[in-house]
C-alpha cells in the first residue's frame, strides 16, 4: 500500500503542492503570531531586568505605605553593604506640544539612585540626573513633546497639578514598542518634590562580594516599616509580572485573525482533496477491485493527507519563524532586543494545528471516496458532475443553526443588558454563519444561477458563455459551496470589520460633537475651576465667540464659521502664558488622533485579513485548475464546435467571477448584519454604513475571483480540439 | 460499379464540384526515431453534395486525415482546401470560426456537454457564434431525427443512439458545408447504427450536405455513395457505389 501512496502523491504533486502552500501560509501566521508575542516579550523583561541588574537585595514597603528616608541610611550602615538607594515611583502629567500640561497624559516618573550600578540606566544620549530639577526621558517621549537634552520639559502630579520645570539631561530608549506610556526619570529629590506622601517604595542594596546573604537580609527583615525583602532575581521578575506584557495584549487578536485564515484554508484543502480524490476515483476503484479493502484506501488517501500536513507544517513554522524575526526588528530596534524566541510550545501548537486541520479537512472527502462500490467507479467517467442530493439532516441543521445564531443577535442588538449582548451578538454570529456554510450546497447554486441569469440580457455569442459558465459552476453544489465558502469567510469578516470600524469612526463625530458643540476645549490641570481672570481674557479675545463652562471643569470655546480655530488658539495660549496648567485642545485635532489610531488599527486588521483572502484566492484557482483538468475533454469539444480561445478564457472568468459574486453578495450581507447587531449592542456606538468601502470589498472578491481563473483559463485555451476525440 | 485495383493516385473524380480536398497531407507524429508518419503526402478530393466513406485499417490515418481535413488538427505539410479557404495558412480563432460556421462534427462518443440538455447541445454552434436559429429551420431539423419529445432531456438521459441523433441535429443545425463523423456508429447497435447511417445519408440526399464519414463497418461504408481507402497514411483505392460485398473484398485485399 506504501508504494501505491507514494506512486499516487508523486502523480498529484503540483496540486498536492498547492495544498501544502495553503497550509504553510495559515501555519506559518500562527507560528508567526506566537513566536513574535513572544520574542517582544521576552525583549521588554529582558530591558527590564537589565534595569534592576544591579541590585543585590530590596526591601519592600507595603502596598500604599512608604519606608522614610532615613531607612536608607541605615540600610547602608548594615555591615557587607556597598551602596543602598532608596526608589520611589510616581505617576504624573507631561506637557503637550505647546508646553501646556496635558491633563490627559499619564508617565512614570522613577527616582534613580546616583551609584550608577543600582541605577541600571541604559543611556542613548547624554548622562544620568544629578540635581533634583534634571530628568531623563525616554526617546519617544521626547520626540513627541519636541524637547532635546539641554531644554526643559514640565511635569505635574496627578492630583495637585502644580508643575515642576525640569532640565532634560539624557534619553533612554523606550521600554517597549508598543507601549505608549512615557517612562522619566529622576534624582530621588527631584521624585520627592511630586510624590505625596513622601518616602521610597523600596530601598535597593549593593553588596561587598562575599557578603553572607542571610545575614544581611535577617537585618533587613527587621527594619522598620519593610515588608518583603527580595533577592535582585526575584525583584527583576516582580518588575516583569507587574508590568502588563506587550506580546500578551498583542496575542489574542492576532490568533483569532490567524484562526479566520484556519478556516479558510480549511475549506480550502478540503476542497481539493475532494476534486484529487474525485480524479483518481478509477484509480482507487481499480484498486479496490484487485483487492485493496475500503480500510486500506481510507488509509492510503489519509497517510497522504499527513505527508502534506507535516510538510506543510514544518515548512509553514520555518516561515513563521522568519516573518516573526523580520516584524519584530521593524517594530522594535532597540539595544537589548531579544534574539527571535522559539519555544517549543508555539512549535508544537504550530505542528498540531496545521497537521489536525490538514487530516480534518481530508476526512470527509476520503470516506465518501471510500463508499463508492469498485464497479459503479469503473463506469464513470468523472466530469466534475455531483449527483448527490443534499441531505435534510444537512438541510435541518442548518437552518437550526441560522436560526438560532439569528435569535441571539435579536436578542444580543436589543433587550439584553449591554455587558452580555455583544457576547451574544458575537456568539449569534459565529452559530449563524457555520449555518450559512453549512447550507451552502443549497443556498450557492441557486445564487449562482440568478446572478448568472443576470446575464441573459447579454447579447450573442457573450451570453451563452455566460450559460455555459453558470451551468459550469453549479454542476457540484458541494463543490462550488466550498470554494465560494473559502471567500465567503474572509469578505464577511471583512465587511464586518469595516463596518464596525466605520461605525466607530462615525461614533467618534456624533460623540464629540454631542458633548461639546464647540471648535476648542480650554483644559485646567491645575486645582480647582479655570481662573477667573483667565475666563475674562478669553472671552474679550476678538478671535473667540462664545465661552462657556464644561462639566469636566474646562471651558468650550466657539470660533467664529469658517475659521478652523487655529488663530483663536494661539490668541488663547499667548493671553494665558503664564498658566502652565491650561492647555487647548482642538476638537478637530481630537478627531484627527482618534481617526489616525482607528486608521492605524483597521490597516493592521485587513493586513492580517489579507492573508485569509490570499489562501481563499489560491482556493479558487486551484479549483478551477483542477476542473480544467477534469473537464479537458469538454473543453476540447467546445473548442471543436467553435469556442474560440478568448471565449474560453472569458468562460473560464465569468465562471470564477460569479462564484466571486456570490462570495461578495452573501459576505457583505452577513457582515454588515453581524456588524450591525454588533453596534447596537454597544450604546456609545452608532451605525454606520460605509457603502464605499463594502463596493470596494465586494469588487475586490470579484476580482480576486478573475485574476484566479487566468492561469487555469490559459490553461483551457491551449486545449487542443482533437483532445476531445482521444480515446481514453 | 467500378473498382481501381492499381494504385490509386487522387485524379480528380468526375463527379463536379469539390467540397474539400487534401493536397499533399503529411502528418508526422513525434520526433527522431519515435516519429510516426500517419499520414504521408495524401491527396483526395471529396466531391460536393456526396456521402463519403473513409476506410482503412486500424493506424492507417483514417482519424488523422478527418481531424486535418476538419480543422482540429494542423498537418505537418501540404495543404487543405474547403472550397476557396486553405486551412493550413488559417490561425487558431479563424480555424475555430471557420469550424463553428462552416462545419459539422458527429464523434464516436462524448459528442454533447453533460452540463446542456438536448436543445441547447444542438443549438450550441449557433449560439457560440451569437446567432438566433430560425425556428422553421430548427423544428425540420429536430423532425427529421425524430429527437422532438428529448429536447429538454440532459445527455446522461439519453441512450447512445439518441445522443448520436442530437449529435447528428447539431452538425446540421448550422446548414454546413461539410459534416465529418469519425465511426459515428462505433457504440451503437446494429439498429441504432443504421438509423444513424440512414439520418447521414438522408442530410445528404434530402439537405444537400456534404458528409465524410470515418468507418470500420461495411455496412455504413455501403450506405456511403463513395469509398475511399487507406492503408499506412496513404491512398490505397477507391470503390464507387460501394456495396457490402465489394467493400469486404476491397478490405481484404488491402491486408494482403
Ligand atoms: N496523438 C498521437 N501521437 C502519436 N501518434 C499518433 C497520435 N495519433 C495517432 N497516432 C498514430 O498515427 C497513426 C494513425 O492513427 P489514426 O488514429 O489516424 O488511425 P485510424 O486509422 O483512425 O485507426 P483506428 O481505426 O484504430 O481508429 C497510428 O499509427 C497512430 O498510432
Ligand atoms: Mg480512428
Amino acid at each position: 500500500m506504501r508504494g501505491v501512496i507514494v506512486a499516487g502523491l508523486r502523480a498529484h504533486l503540483p496540486r498536492l503542492g498547492l495544498t501544502g502552500l495553503v497550509v504553510v501560509l495559515s501555519v506559518g501566521f500562527t507560528a508567526a503570531t506566537l513566536m513574535l508575542t513572544d520574542s517582544l516579550d521576552r525583549a521588554r523583561i529582558d530591558r527590564l531586568a537589565d534595569t534592576v541588574a544591579g541590585v543585590d537585595l530590596t526591601v519592600l514597603a507595603a502596598t500604599g505605605e512608604y519606608l522614610d528616608e532615613a531607612a536608607a541610611t541605615d540600610v547602608a550602615g548594615i555591615d557587607g553593604v556597598a551602596a543602598a538607594a532608596p526608589r520611589r515611583e510616581v505617576g504624573v502629567k507631561t506637557v503637550d506640544p505647546d508646553g501646556r500640561i496635558d491633563p490627559l497624559s499619564s508617565a512614570r516618573l522613577s527616582a534613580v539612585p546616583d551609584d550608577a550600578e543600582l541605577a541600571g540606566l541604559a543611556l542613548t544620549e547624554g548622562r544620568a540626573p544629578a540635581a533634583d530639577d534634571e530628568v531623563v526621558l525616554d526617546t519617544r517621549t521626547a520626540a513627541r513633546a519636541g524637547v532635546e537634552p539641554g531644554e526643559t520639559f514640565a511635569v505635574a502630579a496627578m492630583d495637585s497639578g502644580a508643575p515642576a520645570e525640569l532640565t532634560v539631561v539624557g534619553l533612554v530608549e523606550p521600554p517597549s514598542p508598543t507601549r505608549l506610556d512615557p517612562e522619566l526619570y529622576a534624582t530621588y529629590g527631584g521624585v520627592g518634590r511630586l510624590a505625596e506622601p513622601a518616602g521610597a517604595d523600596r530601598v535597593d542594596l549593593r553588596l561587598e562580594p562575599g557578603t553572607d546573604t542571610g545575614q544581611v537580609r535577617a537585618e533587613l527583615a527587621a527594619l522598620d516599616g519593610a515588608d518583603r525583602v527580595l533577592s535582585g532575581g526575584e525583584l527583576a521578575q516582580l518588575v516583569a509580572d507587574r508590568s502588563a506584557l506587550t506580546g500578551g495584549e498583542l496575542r489574542l487578536p492576532l490568533l483569532m485573525l490567524g484562526a479566520v485564515s484556519l478556516l479558510v484554508a480549511a475549506f480550502v484543502i478540503a476542497n481539493i482533496f475532494r476534486i484529487l480524490i474525485a480524479a483518481r476515483t478509477r484509480e482507487l476503484a481499480l484498486l479496490r477491485t484487485v483487492g485493496a479493502t475500503r480500510r486500506q484506501v481510507l488509509r492510503g488517501l489519509l497517510a497522504e493527507s499527513v505527508a502534506i500536513g507535516i510538510a506543510g507544517s514544518v515548512a509553514g513554522v520555518g516561515l513563521g519563524a522568519v516573518a516573526a524575526l523580520v516584524t519584530a526588528t521593524v517594530i522594535d530596534s532597540g539595544p537589548g532586543r531579544a534574539p527571535l524566541v522559539v519555544s517549543p510550545s508555539s512549535v508544537v501548537w504550530s505542528l498540531v494545528v496545521g497537521v489536525l486541520v490538514t487530516v480534518g479537512s481530508a476526512v470527509p472527502p476520503a470516506r465518501i471516496a471510500t463508499r463508492v462500490s469498485p464497479l459503479a467507479a469503473l463506469h464513470t467517467v468523472p466530469d466534475g458532475a455531483d449527483s448527490r442530493t443534499v441531505g435534510r439532516v444537512r438541510a435541518g441543521s442548518g437552518l437550526l443553526a441560522m436560526a438560532a445564531g439569528a435569535l441571539l443577535l435579536i436578542a444580543g442588538a436589543g433587550p439584553v443588558s449591554p455587558d452580555t449582548g455583544l457576547v451574544a451578538v458575537v456568539v449569534g454570529a459565529a452559530v449563524c454563519f457555520l449555518g450559512l456554510l453549512v447550507l451552502g450546497p443549497l443556498v450557492v447554486p441557486p445564487l449562482v444561477r440568478a446572478l448568472g441569469a443576470g446575464t441573459a440580457r447579454l447579447a450573442g455569442a457573450a451570453r451563452s458563455t455566460a450559460e455555459l459558465a453558470t451551468g459550469n459552476a453549479v454542476r457540484n453544489p458541494r463543490r462550488v459551496a466550498a470554494t465560494t465558502a473559502a471567500l465567503l469567510i474572509g469578505v464577511t469578516t471583512v465587511a464586518g470589520f469595516v463596518t464596525v470600524a466605520e461605525s466607530s469612526r462615525g461614533s467618534v463625530d456624533v460623540v464629540v460633537d454631542g458633548q461639546l458643540p464647540a471648535d476648542l476645549v480650554v483644559h485646567w490641570a491645575g486645582e480647582g475651576d479655570v481662573p477667573a481672570g483667565a475666563v475674562r481674557a478669553i472671552e474679550n479675545l476678538p478671535e473667540t465667540g462664545a465661552v462657556a463652562e464644561t462639566a469636566g471643569g474646562g471651558l468650550a470655546v466657539d470660533v467664529p464659521d469658517g475659521d478652523d480655530g487655529e488663530a483663536a488658539r494661539a490668541a488663547i495660549l499667548e493671553a494665558t502664558h503664564d498658566l502652565q496648567e491650561l492647555s487647548v485642545e482642538s476638537l478637530v485635532d481630537r478627531r484627527t488622533e482618534l481617526n489616525e489610531d482607528l486608521d492605524d488599527a483597521v490597516n493592521v486588521v485587513l493586513g492580517v485579513l489579507a492573508l485569509a483572502l490570499v489562501i481563499a484566492f489560491i482556493g479558487i484557482a486551484n479549483t478551477l485548475s483542477l476542473s480544467v483538468h477534469e473537464r479537458t475533454r469538454e473543453i476540447g469539444l467546445l473548442r471543436a464546435l467553435g469556442l474560440t480561445r478568448r471565449q474560453t478564457r472569458i468562460l473560464l472568468g465569468v465562471e470564477a467571477a460569479l462564484m466571486g459574486a456570490v462570495a461578495a453578495v452573501l459576505g457583505t450581507a452577513a457582515g454588515a448584519l453581524f456588524a450591525w447587531a454588533a453596534v447596537l449592542s454597544v450604546d456609545e456606538l452608532v451605525f454606520v454604513v460605509p457603502w464605499g468601502l463594502l463596493a470596494l470589498s465586494a469588487v475586490v472578491a470579484v476580482a480576486l475571483g478573475v485574476l484566479a481563473s487566468l492561469v487555469p483559463g490559459r490553461r483551457a485555451a491551449r486545449t487542443a480540439p482533437v483532445t476531445a476525440l482521444a480515446a481514453e | 460499379m467500378s473498382i481501381q485495383t492499381h494504385a490509386y493516385t487522387g485524379s480528380e473524380t468526375d463527379s463536379g464540384a469539390v467540397a474539400v480536398r487534401a493536397v499533399g497531407l503529411t502528418k508526422v507524429y513525434g520526433a527522431d526515431r519515435t516519429a510516426v508518419r500517419a499520414l504521408d503526402g495524401i491527396s483526395v478530393p471529396f466531391a460536393a453534395g456526396r456521402f463519403t466513406a473513409i476506410m482503412g485499417p486500424s493506424g492507417s490515418g483514417k482519424s488523422t486525415l478527418v481531424h486535418c481535413l476538419a480543422g482540429l488538427d494542423t498537418a505537418t505539410s501540404g495543404r487543405v482546401l474547403l472550397g476557396d479557404t486553405d486551412l493550413t495558412s488559417l490561425g487558431d480563432t479563424e480555424l475555430t470560426l471557420l469550424r463553428r460556421d462552416r462545419l459539422g462534427f458527429v464523434f464516436q462518443a462524448f459528442n454533447l456537454l453533460p452540463t446542456l440538455n438536448a436543445e441547447a447541445n444542438v443549438l450550441l454552434p449557433l449560439r457560440l457564434a451569437g446567432r438566433t436559429v430560425d425556428p422553421a429551420w430548427f423544428d425540420e431539423v429536430v423532425g427529421i431525427l425524430g429527437i422532438q419529445d428529448r429536447l429538454t432531456h440532459r445527455p446522461s438521459e439519453l441512450s447512445g443512439g439518441q445522443q448520436q441523433r442530437v449529435a447528428v441535429a447539431r452538425a446540421l443545425i448550422n446548414r454546413p458545408e461539410v459534416i465529418f463523423a469519425d465511426e459515428p456508429t462505433g457504440n451503437l447497435d446494429s439498429r441504432s447504427g443504421g438509423e444513424v447511417l440512414a439520418l447521414l445519408r438522408a442530410s445528404v440526399r434530402e439537405l444537400g450536405r456534404t458528409v465524410v464519414m470515418v468507418t470500420h463497418d461495411p455496412a455504413a461504408a455501403a450506405a456511403a455513395d463513395h469509398v475511399v481507402l487507406l492503408a499506412d497514411g496513404r491512398l490505397a483505392g477507391e470503390i464507387a457505389d460501394p456495396t457490402v460485398d465489394t467493400v469486404i473484398d476491397h478490405l481484404r485485399r488491402l491486408g494482403d
